[in-house]
């Protein structure tokens, strides 16, 4: 049996813990509140109906979204200038395939005047292994 | 929505610090339905909102180390978003000319209890639009309590907190913002006063 409710104290109540019962946050004492409430009073559960609804419709803001553009688009905006130029070189050293690497160390190493023949042999063998012959040719040419 | 644990955020944000694209990955998909849904409610523009959206995570990116976890990053990224929104409004004379709706005051006893029953005349997706225009016409401060009430389900006594206010104030609050929809969505219909 529910207990004797003042009725315009309790409509009151009512309604400021409907927005928190509908997400239960409400503490077991309020929430037995709402529904001694609810069924003392049925015609109460149009207000349940109708915050429902509003809360759904608030929770599905954004629902029809497509995040992936955004975040592609935040990428493109954000990679020059979150980053420093060491860290942009670091990070596309390492987006380079090996092949292209090998290459640009010869190269470094060409224009130092430094490369021994064997230093020379072993990164071509190792150029040659990443790439593929045909590749490896196409490039060096 | 919870935050991430404390330690994989710090272990991410320093991750970030030199250029890992991964970690910003991570981050943003965990916070970016969150943070849309916290300027769409104040701005009432889908293509501003994205574009705030995407400026506010330009900033927290960009300089990371400038969170100290003194609140939480969710909490964060809404403080550096609520900035965003308020530099666009100010560009946006027209937007802030947009219709609002006058909500007397926040004390429970102004408006009298409406016709609940009101969305019984409309179809669901009718209804869900007619719902959406009505919030929009809301003062922030109302659909910012429906954004933590609802769409990050809080407690009303974190929901005060956020807002700073008591939670008497925040209860009625709630209550004239939803005794309004009812009447801006009885006007929606072509019906009259929806107040009973």
């Amino acid at each position: 049996m529910s207990e004797p409710m003042n009725p315009p104290n309790d409509a009151q109540r009512f309604q400021e813990l409907l927005p928190f019962y509908v997400t239960r946050q409400l503490p077991d004492a309020d929430k037995a509140f709402v529904e001694a409430y609810m069924a003392a009073n049925p015609s109460s559960r149009d207000a349940l109906h109708f915050t429902e609804q509003l809360s759904q419709v608030v929770r599905s803001i954004g629902a029809d979204r497509h995040p992936e553009l955004a975040l592609q688009k935040l990428f493109n905006n954000l990679t020059p200038a979150h980053q420093n130029l060491l860290q942009r070189l670091i990070a596309q050293w390492r987006a380079a395939g090996r092949g292209w690497r090998i290459l640009i160390v010869l190269a470094a190493a060409a224009l130092l005047g430094v490369a021994s023949a064997e230093a020379w042999l072993e990164a071509l063998i190792g150029l040659l292994g990443e790439l593929g012959f045909a590749d490896a040719a196409l490039l060096l040419m | 929505m919870k935050d991430l644990p404390e330690k994989e955020l710090a272990i991410l944000l320093n991750k970030i610090g030199v250029g890992d694209n991964k970690a910003i990955e991570i981050i943003y998909r965990h916070y970016q339905a969150a943070v849309f849904a916290f300027i769409r409610l104040r701005v009432r523009d889908d293509a501003a909102a994205e574009e705030i959206l995407n400026d506010t995570f330009m900033i927290a990116f960009s300089k990371p180390a400038q969170y100290n976890a003194s609140s939480t990053y969710k909490t964060w990224l809404c403080g550096i978003a609520k900035n965003v929104c308020g530099t666009w409004m100010r560009k946006q004379n027209v937007a802030l000319a947009r219709a609002t709706v006058h909500v007397e005051g926040d004390e429970l006893e102004r408006l009298p209890d409406p016709d609940w029953n009101v969305l019984s005349q409309l179809e669901s997706r009718e209804m869900d639009e007619i719902l959406r225009e009505c919030i929009d016409q809301l003062p922030v401060a109302h659909r910012e309590a429906f954004f933590w009430t609802w769409f990050e389900e809080e407690p009303m006594e974190r929901v005060a907190e956020r807002l700073e206010c008591p939670i008497g104030t925040i209860k009625s609050r709630l209550f004239n913002a939803r005794a309004k929809i009812t009447d801006c969505v009885k006007n929606a219909v072509g019906g009259a006063q929806a107040y009973v």
